[in-house]
Parts: structure tokens; C-alpha cells; sequence
């Protein structure tokens, strides 16, 4: 717990620090606002085809769409906000020795190469949006909106927000042994938008895939299946106990590339 | 013109080195494709038209669409700006044709090697959606595709000109060029038909220069645009053409006029 | 128990080799030859508590190699080391602790911020005690001289002042070790000079043992008293730095300032003749021969003026480089 307690403080000071950096430059920052609303308008598309489409898609209608896309946005502002950008910058960490800096400090290497930067901006920017959409939604469906439904909802998130960590930190432990690890991060990247369709519309082997072998389903369709009443028991069940499964694969993953290390000359 | 000739030849060995970048721009494309086609499959009942694609239509479009938004997809905006802050721009501030000449050089040298790659994809690509969604081409849709393609290339060559003189009063751009860029992209049809905007949007988007870039290219390769509304194309083509050059040229203008003032 | 203990220390780098040509490209895609570049190979030391000890190579030599393997940030291949007892490329939270490392040309420090900022988010990293942090930043902030900049953006720093917050931000947690890899590299001769003094004062304040990597001969002279010199991965001397020349078998230099012009080539004719400017000339000779030579210098010319000295401790170190050179 002491630990927790010690990263946690460690990650509020980062945060800090990376939102006092960001309000140096100004125009960045409203730039940077831009561009990510422009990839959330990208994203709302999808709900444009549904409404448009005026039909159900696999049982769900449009009102539906908006929660699962919703939910997206919102997981979106973890991915973009909180830990995105450090996995697109560890090759450059390796690359110019800051890593080694980072290998002699007191605490774990993983926390602080994927946790050192975040955008605040990005995070609130996406978690607002995507609470919205997904207030609209609820209210359309005119669900009964109480302290459990939110209290659940915030525990898929989580356990969502740690397996998209865990799942696309993965592909990343190869930055030891590759230079090129920065074409490994962008190719990551282009799969979160897997998550702009509700897996509802995969055949049973796709939603297998999806959920049990690469989760990438758990992150966003979980909190939706169940603020919409549709989460089936074994996937509840699995909300706990993927996170601690895929974070220590990838926590071995890590380690086991950190053997290879052996700094830039 | 031996300097353009070089400066094409600049392109191409760039696009060179870089063909692992682009190569990797088509592997992302993977993530579109799949979950848009899904989609497709579950709205779509057998037989059914919607936003005015048959099944087949739209997934045609859906692959031929990221493939081509790819291949058009310019940069060089980033290097406009990189000239402009290290002053590198001061070689080119006689003749304004000789720096836009020497820009659209390279983009053209990088885009036909490019394209040399995107051809295999493309003929790849339609004999598999032949195969599973009956796409029937030509060599009529060929020809008039590999037109459209050229118009392409020059309407976003001017676009992205106009949009990479921000580099003239603002600082920091790379966000601005992203986010303007993917403006651009869903305006042009680069993630959905134009169709799904709903009737009134769409009117106002065809009268717009952006389609040309990728919803007219895939929408002539699948023969989807009727001959008799091809001259109308063309005409507007043109004068967006003419409108677009214009303000290219007054944006450069006005801001060599800055650049002289202030420096880089 | 000494703070650094080393045994027969090696490290060694395998890498593909790139072959020539076109045809060379192809055939690699078949087959790759590996090579093998030794870049530390049996290297043995021990460094007492306190001390402050050189590492002195040129480049390539394996010094920083060294560094990064006492520091923990890559395991050897072959040998062993103690640092404060412990093995430290198991990394140790213990072990992290108590050690800090500067490398000159890489940088810690926030630069969008200033240097402050950093020095809270190492406060934050290492526990340190609120009380305890805010005594020993106005320390080294008084020490450093360094009060004005701490609101100064880290980029609006010059080199020399950015080095100087760089060593704050690392000696916060009093490491009982302190690594350095070439600390003054790229700096000014002020802040050079500078960096050393405080090095030099808060290690003797301290008692923190440092171990300092650099090719600046006078990083070492200033700070060191004993200096290790590394060619080619492999130690070729450990000893004081006054030692170096007694290796070399006792040279000294004479210098005469004549009166009157000399002609070149009766200078010349002389063994020993390095060098003639304008009325003064230098002579580089055996300690056994200087006194006869001196004798016959001021029978034969003109000498104004005469000074006795110790060759530049370069020309010692490049000679032992030499020496070595063979192996």
C-alpha cells in the first residue's frame, strides 16, 4: 500500500508538472485541443451512420450507439491523456540515454517511462465529451440512473483503462532489442479505433478474440454492456480478472526486455 | 526546368528512404477497413440501399477510400514551415513559382513512387472485392480513375499549400496542420461517403473543392458517377482549381511580405 | 568494506556486421556475421569511502561502459563489482537510493520548467523528508550560488548553470556515491572550474565517494588524487596522478630564455631540442642528464633565464597510451 501510496504521489507530481509545461505554450495547447476534436468528430461519425441509418445494429439501436461510442470517447481520454504518448516516446528514450537516467532512479523503470507524460487538456477534453454522450444516451433510454450504476460503471472503466495499458504497453517491450520500435508504436495506435464499433456487431469467434485472447473488447464494451443492463456474468467475472492477468504479462514482457538492455553507447 | 527535373528527382529518393512510413500507413489502415465492413454487415439487410450504396458499393468504398486518402495524403505543409522558421526560404524569394514549382516537384517525385507501390495494392484490392462483393472495373473506370488521381494530387497539393502558409504568422503548426488535416480528410469522404452526411450536407460538401481529393477518385473507379455529370465535374474541378491557385498565390503574398519584415 | 569494489570487470558488445555494397546487402539477408567489440576487458580497482577517484581515457576507451555498469544501468559480461555492497545492475531500491549519476550530455531536468520543479518530483521519487529536503536544497542553492535561478526556466539557462542544477537535482538525497560521466563537457573554462569546486567542497562535506569519467585532463587534476587511466577497455595504470610521470622513467623539461639570438641549428644539434620561440627555447630530457646539460647550457650560450620542470601530464598519459598501444 506504501508503494501505491509513494507512485501515486509520484504520478500527481508528473501530472503537475507536464500541465504546468503545457500552459507554456499557448497556441500548442488550444492546437492540440483541436486535433484531438478532430479525431472525437471522426469518432462521432460512427453515431452519425447509426442514427442515419435508422435501424438497429445486432439488437442495439442508435440510442445505444451513443453510449458505446460514448464510452469510447471517454476511454479515449485515458489512452490519449494519461499514457499514450510515453509509449510513443520510448524508442526516443532508449535512443538518447535518458533511459538510463530513468533505470537509476528508486522506483520502477515501467511507471516512470510510461507515466512521465501526460495531457491533461486531452484527458479532460475526452472524458467530458464522452460523459456526455453517454448522460445523452442514458436519458434517451430513460434509464434509472443510481450510486450502483455509477459505481459500476467506474469499475469497467478501470479495469478497461488497465487492459488497453497493459494490451498496447505489449507490443512496446520490443523497444529494447528494436531501434525502429517508433513504427511499432504508430501501428498500435491505428488499432484503438478497433474500439469505435460495438463488438455486438463480431460473430461469436470475433467476440472470443476479442474479449478473452487480445481484450481489446473488455476496454469499452464492458462499462456499456453494463450501464445498458446487457453485461453477461462471465464477463463481469472476466473485468477482474483480466486486468491483473494482462498487466503481469506485461509486466514480465517488460522485465524480460529489460535483460536486453544494454544502453545506447 | 533541369531544377525541377532534380528537385522531382529529390522526391523520389526521399519516398525512398521513407517507404517504410508509408507502408506502415497502409498497414493502419487495416483498423478502418475491418470494423467499417463490419459494420456494414450488420446494418445492411440483403439487397438493401442505404446512403445510396448497395453492400458491395460500400465496401468497396470503404477499402478503395483508405487506400486512396493514403496515396493523395501530402507533408510537405511541415517542410513549408521548417523553411520558413530556419529562413531556407530566402533561396527561393525571387521568383514565387520557384518555390511552389520546386514544392509540387518533390510531391509529385514522392507521389510516383508512391503510387508505383499503391498500384500493386489497388489492382490487389479490387480483384479481391470482385471476388467477394462483385466490384465489376473497366478500363474506362481505370483511365478516368488514374485523371482523377492526377486532379487529386493537385487539388491537395494547393490545398495543403494554402494551409501550410499559416507557417507565416504562427509559430507553433504541427497540431494546426493535424487538425486541419483531418478536417480535410472527413470532408473529402476519406472515412465516410459524403452520402452519410444526410441530403442537405452533402449538397453543400459537393460544391466543396474537398471531394476531389477521394470521394470523386473511388467514386469513378467504381463507376459510380454517371458520364453525363462528368463535364460538370470537370468544369467545377476547374474553377476550384483556378479559386484555389489564386489564393495560394495572395496567401504567399502576403506572407513573404511578413517574412520580409519580421525574418524568420 | 570499500564503496566500490571491482574484479576483472568486462563487457563486451555483439553486433551484425554491415557488409560493403549491394552484394554485400544480399548476402546478409542469408547470413550475418556477428562481431564481438570487447569494450571493458578485465578490469580491477577498489575505491575507499570518501575518495575521489578519475577515470581518464580517450574516447571510446570503455570509460563510460565502466560508469553504467557500476551504476547499474547494464550488467557486465564477464567479472564482477560491488558498489556499497551491493551488486548493481540487480538494482536494488536500496541500492538506488544511495547512488546518483550525472551524465554530461544528457539532462534530468525539465526544460520547459525551471530547475525546481525537478528538484520537487525527486523529493517526490526518493521520500525525501520535507524538512530534511528544504535544509539541504538551501545548501546546495547556497553553495551553488544559484538562489536567483531557481525560477528560471531550465532552456533560458546557460550551459554551465544548467551542469551546476543538474548536480543539485542528483546530490538532494546526500547519495553516498556519485557517479559522474564527463560533467564538464561542452562547458566554458569558468564553468569548469567552477563545477569542480563544488564537487570538490560537497564530497569533502559530505564524505560522498565520487568517481568521475572524463577526457579534460583537468577535470582529474583539479579533483582528483588518483587518477585510472582505460585504453581500449583495459586499465594501463591506477595510481596517483603525480605517480605518472615516475612510470615513464623521470623526464623533466628545461627551459632556457636567452639574452641573445640563438641560431636554429646549433639548437637543434642538441639531443633533448623540442621547441624554439623567439628567444627562448625547450628541451626535454632524462633527470639523470639534466644536470650535465644545464652545466654545458650555461658554459656554451647566452642563458638569461632557466627553468626546470615536469613535462604536460598529456605527454605522459599519451605516452603510457602508447606503450600500450602494441598490445
Amino acid at each position: 500500500m506504501n508503494s501505491l501510496v509513494h507512485h501515486l504521489k509520484i504520478w500527481a507530481r508528473l501530472i503537475k508538472m507536464n500541465l504546468m509545461g503545457q500552459l507554456e505554450y499557448r497556441a500548442n495547447f488550444v492546437t492540440g485541443l483541436l486535433v484531438e476534436g478532430g479525431y472525437l468528430i471522426v469518432k462521432l461519425l460512427y453515431i452519425l451512420v447509426a442514427f442515419q441509418a435508422g435501424k438497429t445494429i445486432a439488437g442495439y439501436g442508435p440510442d445505444e450507439i451513443l453510449v458505446f461510442v460514448g464510452t469510447f470517447v471517454l476511454c479515449t481520454g485515458f489512452y490519449a491523456g494519461l499514457y499514450m504518448m510515453n509509449l510513443f516516446q520510448l524508442s526516443t528514450l532508449v535512443r538518447d540515454g535518458s533511459f538510463d537516467l530513468i533505470l537509476t532512479k528508486p522506483v520502477s523503470s515501467l511507471f516512470l517511462a510510461t507515466f512521465r507524460r501526460s495531457d491533461m487538456a486531452l484527458f479532460l477534453l475526452d472524458v467530458i465529451a464522452g460523459l456526455v454522450l453517454v448522460g445523452i444516451g442514458l436519458v434517451r433510454l430513460k434509464t434509472h440512473v443510481d450510486l450502483g450504476l455509477v459505481v459500476g460503471y467506474a469499475f469497467f472503466t478501470a479495469s478497461g483503462a488497465a487492459v488497453g495499458y497493459a494490451l498496447w504497453l505489449l507490443p512496446m517491450t520490443i523497444v529494447f532489442r528494436m531501434v525502429n520500435a517508433d513504427a511499432v508504436a504508430g501501428l498500435a495506435d491505428s488499432f484503438w479505433d478497433f474500439n469505435n464499433v460495438p463488438m455486438v456487431v463480431y460473430d461469436h469467434v470475433g467476440k472470443f478474440v476479442g474479449v478473452f485472447v487480445i481484450p481489446i473488447f473488455v476496454i469499452t464494451n464492458f462499462p456499456s454492456l453494463f450501464v445498458l443492463g446487457r453485461l453477461p456474468v462471465e464477463y463481469a467475472v472476466w473485468a477482474f480478472a483480466a486486468p491483473p492477468v494482462f498487466l503481469g504479462l506485461a509486466v514480465l514482457a517488460w522485465n524480460r526486455g529489460l535483460k536486453h538492455y544494454s544502453s545506447s553507447t | 526546368m533541369e531544377k525541377y527535373l532534380v528537385s522531382f528527382g529529390t522526391g523520389l529518393k526521399a519516398a525512398l528512404e521513407y517507404r517504410a512510413n508509408f507502408l506502415l500507413s497502409l498497414l493502419a489502415a487495416t483498423s478502418p477497413i475491418v470494423i467499417q465492413t463490419v459494420l456494414w454487415l450488420a446494418l445492411f439487410s440483403p439487397g438493401e440501399v442505404l446512403f445510396g450504396y448497395t453492400f458491395g458499393q460500400m465496401v468497396a468504398y470503404t477499402v478503395l477510400s483508405q487506400l486512396v486518402s493514403r496515396l493523395v495524403r501530402t507533408g510537405f505543409e511541415y517542410q513549408i514551415n521548417e523553411d520558413i522558421r530556419t529562413g531556407g526560404l530566402d533561396r527561393y524569394l525571387v521568383k514565387p513559382l520557384g518555390y511552389a514549382g520546386y514544392r509540387l516537384a518533390v510531391f509529385l517525385g514522392e507521389k510516383s513512387l508512391q503510387s508505383l507501390f499503391m498500384a500493386v495494392i489497388l489492382v490487389v484490392a479490387t480483384v479481391l472485392l470482385s471476388m467477394f462483393v462483385g466490384l465489376r472495373i473497366g478500363p474506362l473506370e481505370v483511365s478516368v480513375f488514374l485523371a482523377s488521381l492526377v486532379v487529386a494530387l493537385v487539388f491537395n497539393f494547393l490545398l495543403f499549400w494554402c494551409v501550410g502558409m499559416a507557417g507565416f504568422w504562427m509559430t507553433e503548426t504541427t497540431f494546426l496542420f493535424e487538425a486541419v488535416r483531418i478536417v480535410i480528410i472527413t470532408l473529402s469522404g476519406g472515412i465516410f461517403p459524403l452520402t452519410v452526411f444526410g441530403p442537405s450536407a452533402k449538397a453543400v460538401l459537393s460544391a466543396l473543392p474537398f471531394r476531389f481529393t477521394i470521394q470523386v477518385p473511388v467514386d469513378l473507379l467504381t463507376g459510380r458517377m454517371a458520364t453525363d455529370a462528368v463535364v460538370g465535374e470537370l468544369l467545377l474541378a476547374l474553377v476550384w482549381a483556378a479559386a484555389l491557385a489564386l489564393l495560394g498565390r495572395t496567401l504567399w503574398g502576403l506572407g513573404l511580405r511578413r517574412f520580409s519584415a519580421v525574418g524568420s | 568494506m570499500e564503496a566500490i569494489e571491482v574484479q576483472a570487470l568486462g563487457r563486451s558488445f555483439s553486433y551484425y556486421e554491415k557488409a560493403e555494397g549491394l552484394r554485400g546487402s544480399f548476402a546478409n539477408l542469408f547470413h550475418r556475421r556477428v562481431l564481438v567489440k570487447q569494450a571493458v576487458r578485465e578490469v580491477s580497482f577498489s575505491i575507499p569511502e570518501g575518495a575521489t577517484v578519475g577515470f581518464l581515457g580517450p574516447n571510446g576507451a570503455g570509460k563510460t561502459t565502466t560508469l553504467k555498469m557500476l551504476a547499474g544501468i547494464m550488467p557486465p559480461t564477464s567479472g564482477t563489482a560491488r558498489v556499497l555492497g551491493h551488486l548493481p545492475w540487480q538494482r536494488r531500491k536500496d541500492f538506488r537510493r544511495q547512488m546518483a549519476i550525472v551524465m554530461g550530455q544528457r539532462s534530468q531536468l525539465w526544460p520547459d520548467l525551471p530547475a525546481r520543479e525537478t528538484f520537487s518530483l525527486n523529493r517526490a521519487i526518493y521520500e525525501l523528508d520535507k524538512h530534511e529536503y528544504r535544509l539541504t536544497l538551501d545548501e546546495l542553492v547556497e553553495t551553488f550560488g544559484l538562489a536567483k535561478l531557481l525560477p528560471v526556466q531550465v532552456r533560458r539557462l546557460s550551459l554551465g548553470e544548467r551542469m551546476k542544477m543538474e548536480l543539485v537535482a542528483s546530490l538532494l538525497h546526500k547519495p553516498k556515491v556519485l557517479f559522474l560521466d564527463e560533467p564538464t563537457i561542452g562547458l566554458d573554462l569558468l564553468s569548469q572550474r567552477a563545477i569542480r569546486d563544488l564537487v570538490r567542497t560537497l564530497a569533502a562535506r559530505w564524505g560522498t565517494t565520487v568517481m568521475l569519467t572524463s577526457h579534460y585532463l583537468s577535470d582529474i587534476e583539479d579533483l582528483c588524487e588518483r587518477v585510472i587511466l582505460i585504453n581500449h577497455g583495459r586499465i594501463v595504470y591506477d595510481g596517483e596522478l603525480t605517480g605518472v610521470n615516475a612510470t615513464l622513467g623521470d623526464r623533466k623539461t628545461v627551459h632556457l630564455d636567452f639574452s641573445q639570438p640563438m641560431e636554429l641549428r646549433e639548437l637543434q644539434n642538441e639531443p633533448g631540442f623540442r621547441a624554439a620561440e623567439g628567444l627562448g627555447a625547450d628541451f626535454e630530457l632524462a633527470r639523470s642528464q639534466v644536470r650535465d646539460f644545464c652545466q654545458k647550457a650555461l658554459a656554451a650560450w647566452p642563458v638569461g633565464d632557466l627553468t626546470i620542470g615536469e613535462p604536460p601530464l598529456e605527454e605522459g598519459i599519451a605516452r603510457i597510451y602508447q606503450a600500450n598501444e602494441g598490445e
